[in-house]
């Protein structure tokens, strides 16, 4: 059983660099890209989270 | 074991393949290493036991989204924006967030199980083992009906 700890920490560390790449490139359609890490970084928090608390509705935030 | 093995191997994917599309020169590498972090994603999904979102993320993003990136990637002129400046003058803006960010990691390893004595308290309540697909559908249809009719013009 792995600790929900260490999902917040990879997916702290996606969005830094998500963060990061909107921040310091130019290009649009990587700054697009970084976006798309962001909100994946977002949604294996939102799971994580709903597998702590045993419900699914963490799983349908991060469907729709 | 086979949890932690396959949980640590998705993650560190996951961060390395993040790390080169935001480093790499080239758009169709960045692309390329998109599709190995969104699938690496996937991998920690079903590691969780959320089957239903894995093979959503699997067709649309690595299989929908991925193809839309490409098709843009194709229509632009690649040769010129290779020998334009790549990276912007705000780097002291992306070093003051990720110091920031990287400072909040460091006090919640800090602080340890201290900072989540909140969340021991949701653990009593266990995962329970029905199927996840059901769950899913069972909580959209009773808990979100005002907001997925709200919302259901957006869906794919």
């Amino acid at each position: 059983m792995i600790p929900t700890s260490h999902y917040l920490f990879l997916s702290l560390g996606l969005f830094t660099i998500g963060v990061i790449g909107v921040v310091t490139r130019r290009n649009v359609i990587i700054i697009l890209m970084s976006i798309e890490l962001m909100l994946n970084a977002v949604n294996i928090n939102l799971v994580a989270f709903s597998r702590l608390v045993g419900s699914a509705e963490g799983h349908v935030f991060a469907f729709s | 074991m086979l949890d932690q093995i396959v949980f640590y191997f998705f993650a560190a994917l996951a961060v390395i393949s993040a790390l080169l599309v935001v480093t790499r020169r080239n758009v169709v590498q960045s692309a390329i290493f998109l599709i190995t972090a969104l699938l690496a994603t996937a991998g920690i999904f079903l590691q969780l036991h959320a089957e239903f979102l894995f093979i959503v993320q699997v067709i649309l993003y690595a299989g929908g989204i991925m193809v839309l990136f490409v098709f843009v990637i194709m229509l632009i002129n690649l040769d010129v924006s290779i020998h334009q400046v790549q990276f912007n003058r705000q780097w002291w803006l992306g070093l003051l967030l990720a110091l920031v960010l990287g400072a909040q990691l460091i006090l919640a390893v800090a602080l340890g199980d201290r900072g989540c004595r909140w969340a021991n308290l949701l653990l009593q309540r266990r995962w329970n083992r029905v199927r996840n697909s059901w769950a899913a559908c069972c909580s959209t249809n009773t808990c979100f009906r005002l907001r997925l009719r709200r919302s259901c013009c957006l869906w794919p």
